[in-house]
């Protein structure tokens, strides 16, 4: 084997290695959003009195969380874009010299 | 009603700048990329109220406030399941789509597989979302237009169904981009003016707002009822239709595709994920503003099952003049929502069955254009056609099946096209089809046609052996599809397998250097 060959299997190598780690990151982080939902919508399906309690006059449980949930969605998104921008692309940009 | 002098002025000035847009876009589509991709050239910023406009529809606006006018609290079953969706586009699909396919998901579908009939599949199940999502949007556009205007619903089909043709056949992607911007851009600030509006009746605190709520109307509109959603599996399956049917939404998708890269792409749905969220948390204060200021019983004594209450509000806190800015914004979204679907049902009959399929990929340019433009003016046809066709019909039920058929037929396989090696041509064409059959089928046998539409009484289909008392399918389509795709492609296989899996994650990775337009 000569150099070139190293070099071209050694770049195969990091990239598959940066495949594997965002597809890490993404399935961890719909994982996150799928058990933030679906915890919600048992919640909703099963269990209305826990969403029906109220917390302060105006305020129940499901007000609170629904909310929340969406929040949580663009929160998640808001990770996943900074670490996209901030780690993945550079280290595809190295790999892409 | 009075407004209506003002409203019509509105929704003229909104025709004009509109049409002024699709003349400038008309002068620069001059090819294929431009016409279904705008060129590559929408920044993230415009992309994601693009994105927004696209997805936000009359129903969002409308159709929630009026549920949680009348329900409270439920409505927001549909605001938080038409939002979930958008993290799932993405982490798993946005970047792999917009540097692998070129105009539509079924190329990165069929990247690696047989190019018919994978193609022909996606076709299908593309075109049965696009199909019924129009209907649905189209009869509600027809209904409420004439509430709205008092102009005849025949005639206001027919006048959406024409702008609309105008905006997509001259204009394409460019003109229907900025026609989603702009529309987004007023329904917002609709939603903002009305939202504040209501607040100031409530010392600026929401909690006031829902205080006032269960005082006149009982506890019950803060807590979660079964009105809005019956059934408690039948919840976990809306929900799953909702997060997974948004995911795989054709026109959605096509949007990956207008930006310059796939860090555009990415940058474009964390744009639209903050704008879908942060209106729908205001559609929530103004169908609560409606409860308390307006009340149910004027929302539904003015007519058009609930979707009222929001333009009502308007004349309630902003007098006239903001009441006809509210109903001429509902009738820009129902054109831009009707004007991106259409594009992308274009883009499936051009790019995937003429170009990819009929024509071996070989068309030129010029072909596929003119293509293009004949399934524009098809479509729309049909979209009319079908529109006058459903007047005074129930198709509510035909929203839920698009997502449904897009969760069930769309989303297994293009994210199993993207990350399983050994996904094959035939796991891909069974469990599309499987997806949009099984959800048809379902559909069908549900009290969702048997007893909303056929109008039979529930106790009399109950005891059938083919009755389904799900309303949703997604719980048991989404599944079946996933699952067909697993067997079927442990049963086939696909020659060369490694090495294509490899270049496509290579692609995934590194997309192309430049855009096409660039390039050619």
């Amino acid at each position: 084997m000569d150099a070139r060959t190293d070099a071209a299997t050694e770049a195969r190598a990091q990239a598959g290695a940066l495949v594997k780690q965002r597809l890490r990151v993404s399935l961890g982080l719909s994982a996150a959003m799928m058990i933030i939902y679906f915890t919600f919508m048992a919640l909703f399906a099963f269990d209305k009195p826990l969403l029906g309690q109220l917390l302060a006059p105006g305020l129940s449980l499901c007000i609170l969380l629904g909310p929340l949930v969406i929040v949580s969605s663009f929160l998640l998104c808001l990770v996943y874009v900074l670490w996209a921008n901030r780690v993945f692309d550079p280290a595809l940009r190295d790999l892409d010299r | 009603m009075g407004s209506n002098a003002i409203s019509i002025g509105f929704f003229f000035a909104f025709m004009a700048l509109t049409l002024l847009i699709t003349y400038w876009a008309a002068r620069r589509t001059r090819t294929t990329e431009h016409f279904f991709a705008a060129g590559g050239e929408v920044t993230p910023w415009q992309n994601g109220w693009a994105l927004a406009g696209d997805f936000l529809s009359a129903g969002a606006l409308l159709g929630i406030a009026g549920i949680v006018t009348s329900n409270g609290f439920d409505g927001m079953i549909y605001s938080i399941g038409w939002l979930v969706g958008w993290p799932i586009i993405l982490f798993l699909i946005v970047e792999p789509l917009r540097n692998v396919g070129r105009f539509t998901f079924a190329d990165v579908v069929a990247y690696r597989l047989r190019q018919k009939p994978v193609r022909v599949a996606a076709a299908v199940g593309t075109l049965a979302v696009i199909l019924f999502y129009l209907i649905a949007q189209m009869v509600a556009t027809g209904s409420l237009i004439k509430l709205l205007f008092g102009l005849s619903y025949a005639w206001s089909v027919v006048l959406v169904g024409s702008v609309m043709l105008v905006y997509v056949l001259f204009g394409g992607m460019l003109a229907t981009t900025w026609v989603q911007v702009v529309k987004a851009a007023l329904l917002m600030a609709g939603g903002v003016v009305l939202a504040f509006l209501v607040l100031t009746h409530f010392d600026m605190n929401p909690l006031k707002l829902f205080a006032a709520a269960s005082e006149k109307y009982g506890a019950r509109v803060l807590q979660p009822g079964s009105r809005v959603v019956s059934g408690q599996w039948d919840a976990i399956s809306l929900g799953l239709g909702l997060m997974f049917g948004t995911a795989a939404m054709p026109h959605v998708l096509m949007r990956a595709y207008t930006v310059r890269d796939a860090k555009a792409a990415r940058l474009s749905i964390l744009y639209a994920t903050g704008l879908i969220g942060f209106f729908h948390l205001m559609v929530f204060i103004i169908g609560f503003g409606a409860m308390v200021l307006v009340g149910p019983e004027a929302v539904t004594k003015a007519g058009g099952g609930g979707n009222m209450a929001a333009p009502l509000l308007a004349l309630a806190v902003g007098g006239n003049a903001f009441f006809g800015f509210i109903c001429a914004v509902a009738f820009a979204t129902m054109l831009a929502v009707v004007a991106g679907l259409t594009l992308s049902g274009v883009a499936t009959l051009c790019h995937d069955i003429w170009t990819n399929v009929v024509r071996n990929g070989t068309a030129s340019e010029a072909e596929q254009l003119k293509v293009a433009r004949i399934a524009t003016v098809v479509i729309s046809v049909f979209a009319v056609a079908l529109g006058v066709a459903f007047e005074g019909q129930n198709v509510a039920f035909m929203a839920g099946l698009a997502f449904s058929v897009a969760c069930a037929a769309n989303f297994p396989s293009l994210v199993l096209a993207i990350t399983w090696r050994r996904f094959t041509t035939s796991a891909a064409v069974a469990s599309i089809l499987v997806g949009t059959l099984s959800s048809l089928l379902l559909i069908v046998l549900s009290p969702t046609i048997q007893v909303d539409v056929l109008g039979k009484a529930l106790t009399q289909v109950e005891g059938a052996w083919w009755f389904v008392s799900l309303r949703n399918p997604a719980i048991i389509c989404m599944p079946l599809s996933f699952f067909v795709a697993i067997i079927v492609s442990l049963m086939t296989t696909e020659t060369n397998v490694d090495a294509t899996f490899a270049e496509m994650q290579e692609r995934i990775l590194f997309g192309r250097a430049q855009p096409v337009s660039v390039r050619e």
